[in-house]
């Protein structure tokens, strides 16, 4: 990190810019942000097999960071994390297929795709800065560089926006008994769907959590326009398990 | 407190409670990147896992921090979550029969743990990953 450099520090609501804690900030110009180059609400409808592929286009040359949601296979009301469906990225475009899903019907896909690299590592090549507020990574010249993978923060671009007050944490004993889960319900009353990340804080697991073959804990969770949703079961005994839950302004749909 | 906000192209209230018509608002947080990085893992032939099938990323924070992290194979990355099906296809066991490649991750206070296993048979051969991980500045 450059400290002979000027640096733009925010502060969260309540906290102090220099106190030094860098979680306390909302905002820091020594440190790169997660820059959203695309996202979109589509759809995927699959063939008489279930099956079915859309293909977006990023072109960025690199593999982007990114992230998904999906509704319509485990329920039709809910946005859950990607899940039934697969998703990958490449060079140049995000895959999403559908295998073997439910025959003819359509699926909601949202996806984030980032200018990040998935290691943030820099490069160059692209002509894909935009906005007047330009923070570049150590080494580029902000007024100049043209390649999002070398820039910290560009003011042209999304970054996502935590809801501090909606974020937090609920303490459950989680249910074993198989099919039944757990269901924790969290309002978050946005009137839209936002994104939203949950953890498993005892078990030091994000969700979905699901180990495939030995009946084990399953968890994942869901969202609408009011609430989250954290549905959960255990392994072969009931389990107190605090989950930590990250709500996002970022729309979803 | 003063604010600072970035409409998105086409917005024009910079004054709106909908915030998601900012590309930036510094009354929410934004993530913030503390630890970066890339790795190969393998599992080798007739494993279901083994040393080489898990890596540990020292982030030091002393509390649990949001992470994104992916797994590449023949090109194409998939996103990483707590554990499951990988959904990374064409991979025979030592039966030759397709196998599940589960990837998993586990968080603590300093470290990220990311991992692979074949389920429930040994690769027919050894088969290697990169994972990728961005582990941020803000907690949990």
């Amino acid at each position: 990190m450059n400290f002979n450099m000027a640096v733009l520090l925010i502060a969260k609501k309540t906290k102090d810019a220099l106190s030094g804690v860098e979680k306390d900030l909302a905002f820091s110009s020594n440190r790169s942000c997660m820059i959203e180059m695309f996202s979109d609400n589509i759809e995927l409808t699959t063939n008489g097999d279930g099956n079915g592929t859309l293909e977006i286009t990023h072109n960025l040359g690199y593999v982007p960071a990114f992230f998904m949601f999906e509704k319509g296979y485990l329920d039709t009301l809910y946005w859950y994390p990607q899940y039934a469906m697969q998703v990958y990225a490449t060079t140049t475009k995000l895959i999403v297929k559908a295998n073997c899903l439910d025959a003819n019907t359509t699926y909601n896909i949202f996806y984030s795709i980032s200018g990040n690299r998935q290691d943030d590592a820099e490069g160059s090549g692209n002509n894909n800065v935009s906005g007047r507020l330009r923070i570049s990574k150590s080494g580029y010249d902000a007024e100049t560089e043209m390649d999002v993978r070398n820039m910290r923060f560009i003011s042209g671009k999304n970054v996502p926006k935590i809801d501090e007050d909606l974020s937090g944490s609920v303490t459950e004993t989680i249910n074993s008994d198989y099919p039944y889960p757990t269901l924790i319900t969290i309002p978050h009353n946005l009137g839209y769907v936002p994104v939203c990340f949950v953890f498993d804080s005892d078990l030091g697991k994000i969700l979905p959590y699901t180990v495939p073959l030995y009946g084990g804990a399953s968890m994942i969770h869901h969202v609408d326009d009011t609430n989250l949703y954290i549905e959960a079961r255990s392994g072969e005994n009931p389990e107190s398990e605090t989950f930590k839950y990250i709500i996002l302004r970022d729309k979803i749909a | 407190m003063a604010v600072v906000k970035i409409l998105k192209e086409g917005e024009t209230n910079i004054d709106s409670t909908d915030i998601w018509r900012f590309n930036f608002h510094s009354d929410f947080p934004t993530f913030k990147i503390a630890e970066k990085g890339s790795h190969e893992i393998s599992i080798q032939t007739g494993n279901t896992a083994d040393a080489g099938s898990a890596y540990v990323i020292l982030h030091e924070l002393g509390y649990k921090p949001i992470f994104f992290a992916w797994i590449e194979y023949d090109g194409k990355s998939y996103p990483i979550y707590g554990e499951g099906d990988s959904q990374i296809k064409g991979i025979l066991d030592e039966y030759g029969d397709e196998t599940m490649i589960v990837v998993y991750t586990e968080l603590d206070t300093d470290n990220l743990t990311i991992g692979v296993y074949s389920a429930p048979y040994g690769v027919q051969s050894t088969k290697s990953f990169i994972i990728r991980w961005l582990i941020m500045i803000d907690e949990f």
